[in-house]
């Protein structure tokens, strides 16, 4: 679905991205994993036009990423960013219908029954139907981290780019985030991009794992296959015993 | 069944919208009366309205030509000045942004005392002298302040300091040229006439049905940046279409009356209170809740000490100081999550 190609990427003189290449497979779920500073925020700037490349190509089904009108790709991609900002009164509904604004104006007053429709689709998807009046200032984190993820669905996209969509959310949240997250790929058939700090979740919800070491690929492929101590150690630097507990594949991180 | 249930919320919104500006108007209204009566020359209303529209009267002719224009600029000027602010702060995502505190009056008033002091054959396209002004004002204060975001401080900040310059350069300017006669400050609210109500309307009109049009824009930009560029909208031009729109109305009111701190902050500030954050309520609530509080401002201040008068801007200054300290300490009402 993606395919990156030798991608150079540099913040003035400090050099993020040397030549990193790597496919995302469409209809996977794809972690981008690795250290602090390792380029994988950049990378997901770069995938979601959010960022020019200084070097290499990144294709969209093969199209040039740099080509595709960002309304374009806005029907094609959609990203839940880590940083989400919405005014405290504004309605679930409200929010989640802005995803619709890649198909119409904003300056239209009401959305037609086929935009509403897809309003629906996300709200029952991120089961926030019930919750559609409320103010998003009254949201728990979870249900709030929700109602940003179906402005992303309302895009009607088959590609979903997740910006570390667990961070700062109780356990029980995450893990809620992550079923749903699963959920739109197994049921919906999405194909999903995210970036995940816990290496645990990354392996339990991941298909595919690319783990970037001073900005190149270091491992790529399934959790199973490329994630043993060796590998987290060329990741991160530290050596973690890697074990199984009820058929999982488990880091203690600790 | 569906369809009663959906924008029901919103629905209920604009209805308490609607209401809410339906009571200012009437406030409104109370308010033109109250002023048309008050000053030094005593009418009763039965002898206003026969001198209005049955017959000559010396006395309602005087304050046909006085009283009325300046009832009608405080209320344009109110209007264009609280939208003018709501814009500001919703492009800078600071609700502490005021044209007047931050400088753009301050450009726009500058250009407009520089061109009637040497042009003064110009004095109907003044507003488009002061919109220029204004906008090199705003641009200079984005500028300065973008790095790599907007920090709602720095902003302040670095328009207060603009400000200054602009306003020092106004006092230089308007010194040297006192000498001819030409007074280049601009006198508030007094002594206005029918032609500059004219002026005043053209822009004020222009300006308000662009900010309605934009209101849409204004809540789309209340999210981060990269969310709205997600959405395939590009966030940089409607920042710069609803900037134009709130420097267009901002200098046409400075043109005539001159800076008006405060009243930009807290009309706004008081809407949202009482309406909520979506613009398309705000706008239009914003436009006569500031056309009432200015008006009022002025019938006060021809009041409290007369003969003397004090000007709107003192008294918005006076209320208003005290009320931007309360909101600069309770900080940011804008949530991040």
């Amino acid at each position: 679905m993606l395919s990156i190609e030798n991608l150079t990427f540099s913040y003035g003189e400090h050099e993020v991205l040397r030549g990193l290449s790597a496919e995302i497979r469409s209809g996977a779920v794809t972690t981008l994993m690795g250290a602090n500073g390792c380029g994988k925020t950049t990378l997901l700037s770069l995938l979601t036009k959010n960022l020019k490349p200084d070097g290499g190509s990144i294709s969209l089904d093969g199209e040039d990423l740099g080509k595709i009108p960002l309304k374009d790709f806005a029907k094609r991609a959609a990203i839940v960013h880590q940083k989400n900002a919405a005014p405290d009164d504004l309605t679930v509904e409200k929010l989640v219908s802005y995803g619709r604004l890649p198909y119409h104006s904003i300056f239209r007053v009401s959305l037609d029954e086929k935009n509403q429709k897809q309003v629906e689709r996300a709200m029952h998807l991120t089961g926030l139907t019930e919750l559609r009046d409320r103010r998003i200032g009254t949201l728990s984190g979870g249900q709030r981290q929700r109602a940003f993820i179906a402005m992303a669905l309302a895009q009607n996209t088959k590609l979903l780019f997740l910006d570390e969509p667990t961070t700062s959310l109780d356990v029980r949240y995450q893990v809620e985030i992550l079923r749903l997250v699963e959920r739109l790929n197994r049921e919906q058939g999405m194909t999903i991009v995210m970036v995940l700090h816990d290496i645990n979740q990354a392996l339990a919800y991941s298909d595919e794992i690319i783990g970037l070491k001073d900005g190149r690929v270091a491992v790529q492929g399934a959790p199973e296959d490329v994630i043993d101590s060796e590998s987290l150690q060329t990741l991160y630097g530290i050596r973690l015993p890697v074990f199984r507990a009820e058929g999982r594949l488990c880091v203690m991180a600790v | 069944m569906r369809a009663i249930h959906r924008e029901k919320a919103d629905h209920r919104d604009i209805f308490r919208g609607a209401v809410g500006c339906a009571v200012l108007a009437a406030m409104i209204f109370v308010l033109i009366l109250v002023s048309m009566k008050l000053g030094s020359i005593s009418l009763t209303y039965r002898e206003l309205f026969s001198g209005l529209f049955l017959e000559y009267d010396e006395r309602v002719a005087t304050i046909y030509d006085l009283r009325f224009p300046r009832i009608i600029v405080a209320l344009l000027g109110g209007a264009a000045l609280s939208c003018s602010g709501l814009l500001f702060q919703a492009v800078l995502k600071n609700p502490l942004a005021d044209p007047g505190i931050i400088g753009i009056s301050g450009g726009a008033s500058l250009a407009a005392s520089v061109v009637t002091a040497l042009f003064p054959a110009l004095y109907f396209s003044v507003p488009v002298f002061a919109f220029l002004g204004g906008m090199l004002a705003f641009l200079l204060i984005y500028s300065l302040a973008w790095k790599g975001g907007l920090d709602p401080v720095r902003i302040i900040l670095i328009g207060i300091a603009v400000a200054a310059v602009f306003t020092g350069v106004g006092e230089v300017i308007s010194g040297m040229t006192d000498r001819t006669g030409v007074s280049v400050s601009v006198s508030g609210l007094s002594q206005l006439v029918w032609s500059d109500v004219r002026m005043m309307a053209v822009y004020s009109a222009v300006g308000i049905a662009a900010a309605l049009v934009l209101s849409p824009a204004c809540n789309l930009i209340a999210l981060e940046d990269r969310t709205v560029r997600g959405l395939g909208v590009n966030a940089d031009r409607l920042r710069f279409l609803i900037s134009v729109a709130a420097v267009l109305l901002v200098s046409g009111v400075t043109a005539v009356v001159g800076v008006i701190s405060f009243l930009a902050l807290i009309v706004p500030h008081m809407a949202r209170r009482i309406t909520g954050s979506d613009h398309r309520i705000l706008v239009p609530f914003c436009v006569l809740l500031g056309g009432f509080v200015l008006l009022l401002a002025d019938t006060l201040g021809r009041c409290i000490a007369p003969p003397n008068e004090i000007a709107a801007s003192v008294i918005m200054s006076i209320a208003g100081g005290p009320f931007f300290i309360i909101l600069l300490k309770r900080g940011d009402r804008h949530a991040e999550y």
